[in-house]
């Protein structure tokens, strides 16, 4: 028992000192990429050329974890980047890509379907939601 | 132990039900998602249980045959959910190295969110104090101390499974099941660890003779005040002497007979607080809590027994041989390192001369080159062992040396029976 728990410690140890070591060495470089979500989704959002339409035939070509939109209460966004970061795993949001989005939104369940209580998003998902609006439904 | 693994398991089923798999296993970052989430649940499910077995209670003495296989189940499990919380976060962080480092050390920065921050101190003050339990060597009391502590570290553990957003404040099931366990687990170690004295009831003995029987080992003979205590010969009890510094509760086999007026426990000295109980002066009020254990001759239907104790290990023997009356057939070996040390024999010797079934054979490893006991030669002194049932209570290595042994000759592992006596 000793000998495991020991083993635990020390693969703990060791992931921390890397995950910190690895960030401090990404600080002395000077490679910040704490807003890399910000940067990408910038650079998507340039790219849509002002003659496209957001309406749902567009939104469900984007249908793919790589390349995923969703439409949530009329608004339209791309969530790509945010890939990787969601709490409740990436599989629950690539099951939404291309659809309308708002029920899973509101009640954190993909299919909406379930009948256990489940709750709205917090504030802090509405503020990171923002970050990835492209436009609002059938305008642009 | 079923019943344990099925708790454990059960959080994993709602778990899985709330979402298709296919989702929770979707890619890299969903599956150690997942996996972090699983170790989170089943970490706090055991640990829940962990304090309901520390708790010290009659009724998993029954059901564990014995406290000392309780504690070392405790010790096991422990062991197991702490690794299971240490490696929660590690599993969840994965998805934010994904992205960059900076994201991963923002998740393990306390104060940021609340949830968060009391998840890291409950971690940060279980490493602490597990290591405190199993790398620093101190004095028994103060180990005790810093183990009730972890009671504290699980209360902020418990608060922050539920005030994070997961699936267990998604999912009502899964938050009562969660919560019940937590709440029982927080209520048995919290009446345990801070409100002994309050909660539970003791028999208070007071102390009517010291009598030392060689240079290291004292008997304590009480009597009784309030509560008498009604033991199984073999069982043990916890022991707190109300006298200057002494109050730590111990467990001390009892050596007395059933029948007898006046409970006994014989000592040895082991260390500072064993040491000081020759001056405990007479009269001095003793608190006790027990009986506990199921080591005894009584629990085994046959009665054609070998017993073999390992120096103080003798104490629950001695108890049991006051109490045995000739139906049974017992074969004795007491293994010591030289006469000198046998300080019972005599004892032993008369109850042998009352009792043509009870044979007593003095072993003295360090006498005549005779080396330690083994399972060949108590088979051939006693007319072989597969038919008989085996008693064994010494020094741990005594113990697992002399029952591989025995396995080794045929005994089946059901009919050996023993007792840890410094199972903490």
């Amino acid at each position: 028992m000793k000998k495991s728990l020991t083993a635990s410690l020390i693969i703990f140890g060791v992931f921390m000192v890397y995950i910190f070591g690895a960030g401090l060495i990404d600080n002395l470089v000077g490679h910040k990429s704490v807003n890399s979500n910000q940067i990408l989704n910038q650079n998507i959002v340039t790219n849509i050329s002002p003659s496209l339409t957001l309406n749902m035939a567009e939104i469900s070509k984007h249908n793919r974890q790589t390349d995923c939109w969703l439409l949530i209460n009329g608004k339209v966004y791309d969530i790509t980047s945010y890939f990787g970061s969601h709490p409740g795993g990436s599989g629950v949001m690539a099951a939404t890509c291309g659809t309308d989005a708002t029920n899973a939104y509101m009640t954190q369940d993909p299919y909406a379907s379930s009948t256990g209580n489940r709750s709205a998003h917090s504030s802090k998902a509405q503020s990171l939601l923002t970050e990835y609006y492209l436009g609002d439904l059938n305008k642009l | 132990m079923i019943i344990i693994v099925i708790l454990s398991l059960i959080p994993i089923v709602i778990w899985s039900l709330m979402l298709p798999l296919s989702i929770r296993f979707y890619d890299l970052t969903s599956i150690t998602t997942s996996i972090g989430q699983i170790l989170g649940l089943v970490g706090i499910v055991l640990f829940s249980i962990n304090l309901i077995l520390a708790g010290r209670l009659k009724i998993l003495d029954k059901y564990f045959k014995g406290l000392d296989k309780v504690y070392a189940y405790h010790s096991q499990i422990g062991t197991i959910s702490f690794s299971m919380i240490l490696f929660h976060p590690v599993f969840l962080v994965i998805r934010f190295l994904t992205i960059s480092t900076q994201e991963a050390i923002m998740f393990f920065v306390p104060f940021i969110s609340p949830s968060v921050t009391l998840g890291i101190f409950s971690l940060a003050l279980m490493m602490v104090l597990i290591s405190i339990t199993f790398y620093i060597k101190m004095k028994y009391n103060y180990w005790k101390l810093s183990h009730k502590f972890m009671t504290v570290a699980f209360a902020l553990g418990v608060m922050h499974v539920f005030l994070i957003s997961s699936d267990i404040s998604r999912n009502n099931v899964l938050r009562i099941y969660i919560l019940t366990l937590a709440l029982t687990g927080l209520f048995f170690s919290v009446r345990r660890a801070f409100l002994s004295k309050a909660l539970i009831s003791k028999s208070i003995y007071k102390i009517e003779k010291v009598r030392l029987l060689n240079e290291n080992i004292t008997e304590i003979e009480m009597s009784l005040v309030k509560e008498k205590i009604t033991f199984n010969a073999g069982q043990f009890i916890f022991v707190s002497f109300k006298y200057d510094g002494l109050g730590e509760s111990h467990p001390f086999s009892i050596s007395s007979g059933e029948d007898e007026e006046n409970l006994k426990l014989v000592v040895k000295d082991l260390g500072d607080y064993t040491r000081r109980l020759k001056g405990l002066p007479i009269g001095v009020k003793v608190e006790i809590e027990g009986p506990f254990g199921g080591f005894s001759y009584k629990n085994s239907k046959n009665k054609d027994q070998i017993w073999v104790a390992g120096g103080i290990g003798i104490t629950p023997f001695l108890s049991m041989a006051k109490t045995l009356n000739e139906d049974y057939k017992i074969n004795f070996y007491y293994c010591v390192r030289n006469r000198n040390e046998a300080a019972l024999i005599d004892d032993l010797i008369k109850i042998a001369d009352k009792n043509i079934n009870f044979k007593v054979n003095l072993w003295c490893s360090g006498e005549e080159n005779k080396g330690f006991i083994n399972a060949e030669m108590i088979s051939n002194s006693c007319g072989g062992i597969t038919d008989k049932d085996i008693f064994l209570c010494g020094p741990k290595v005594f113990m697992e040396s002399l029952n591989e042994q025995f396995i080794s000759q045929g005994v089946e592992k059901n009919k050996i029976y023993y007792e840890n006596f410094n199972f903490i």
